[in-house]
């Protein structure tokens, strides 16, 4: 009897401890291996996509033909070098991982 | 002569209707040249592989646990193992909340690394290195987590759009620049997978196409060919991977916001 109750208790323990573990992790580790030379071209590339094709489109509807793509290719840009910066960001946070873990071991 | 140089290393990437539905006439260019057009809805060489594809993952998942043994076989490991890591993936990435999302990111990754896999076969055809279809699902990703970040926070999820810590007077400017960066997911995500297919088929074509050419020294570009095809192989893997961790840290924004 005594026997049964003890492993119900640690039973639920074990339940809590992995319900616990289960609500802490709302990680956070995007990205993975996937940050290299390629990626961080191809985030300005569809930077300036993107505002070429907002800044054209806009210039039809409103036939103010260049000021708007001139205006979004510049934006374009920007959100671009943005993406850049934090795919950049990203990679060093994973590099400092990876720089403790071998630390630690 | 002309045999020869009718083989080019693009033919791989061509479209061709096998049961054409409403056909599009035939472009004549300007400089004479007439460029062919595959039919409005037609059933393609490319319908024809994705049909395969499903059918090929739906066989392997279906046949893996068919046996359901409590100590899995080989084959019941294979399946087991996709599930498990793509459930790691979402549950890193996401969190306990993206749980109900586990059906969508299981169906796109097996989906991609089964045409990414498929397309590695010999006479075969890589749906992904289409931007088209690439893109389509890049979109269809990209407007469903964007209606799921206003069910799920409301007018909330525009706080993505402002950095925290922004001055005011940068603000109308960030905001902008913000979306701009939010709008060229699509783009990055589906140009990322449809690049690098493209480029590991055409460069298989390419130095295949020098093996019969260079004679007794063709044992060069053959194998340098079976290096490249491990290393196809390992790419076709990555980048399906790579496609639905993104699909997850997107995902990750519209259900738990910052």
């Amino acid at each position: 009897m005594n026997d049964e109750k003890k492993s119900l208790s640690e039973l639920g323990e074990k339940i809590k401890s992995a319900k616990k573990s289960h609500q802490n992790d709302s990680g956070n580790r995007g990205g993975g291996r996937s940050a290299s030379g390629f990626n961080l071209g191809l985030e300005l590339v569809s930077g300036i996509l993107v505002g070429t094709f907002v800044g054209i489109s806009l210039d039809k509807w409103l036939d103010t033909a260049p000021i708007f793509f001139l205006i979004c290719i510049i934006f374009g840009v920007a959100a671009g070098a943005l993406n850049i910066y934090k795919l950049a960001c990203k990679m060093d946070i994973e590099d400092e991982i990876d720089e403790n873990e071998s630390k630690d071991r | 002569m002309s045999e020869e140089v009718k083989h080019s290393p693009l033919d791989q990437f061509k479209l061709y209707d096998i049961v054409p539905i409403a056909p599009v006439n035939p472009t004549v260019m300007s400089n004479g040249t007439v460029v062919e057009h595959v039919s409005l809805l037609g059933f393609t060489n490319s319908s024809l592989f994705m049909v395969i594809i499903i059918a090929v993952a739906v066989a392997f998942l279906a046949g893996g646990m068919k046996r359901k043994a409590l100590i899995p076989g080989r084959w019941q490991s294979m399946t087991e193992l996709l599930y498990e890591f793509t459930a790691n993936m979402l549950k890193e990435n996401v969190g306990a909340g993206g749980r109900a999302y586990f059906p969508f990111i299981f169906s796109l990754f097996i989906f991609i690394l089964f045409s990414n896999l498929v397309g590695l076969l010999p006479y075969s055809f890589t749906i992904t290195s289409h931007i088209i279809v690439t893109f389509a699902f890049a979109l269809l990703i990209f407007v469903g987590v964007t209606v799921l970040g206003f069910v799920n926070h409301g007018t909330k999820y525009f706080s993505m759009f402002l950095p925290h810590g922004t001055p005011l007077w940068l603000a109308p400017v960030m905001v902008i620049i913000e979306l701009f960066s939010y709008f060229a997911r699509p783009i990055t995500l589906s140009i990322r997978l449809a690049a690098n297919m493209m480029a590991g088929h055409v460069v298989l074509k390419v130095v295949a196409g020098f093996i019969m050419s260079m004679g007794a020294w063709g044992i060069l570009p053959f194998s340098f060919i079976v290096l490249m095809t491990g290393f196809e192989l390992f790419i076709a893997i990555l980048q399906a991977y790579i496609f639905t961790v993104l699909t997850c840290v997107y995902l990750n924004d519209a259900v738990n916001l910052h």
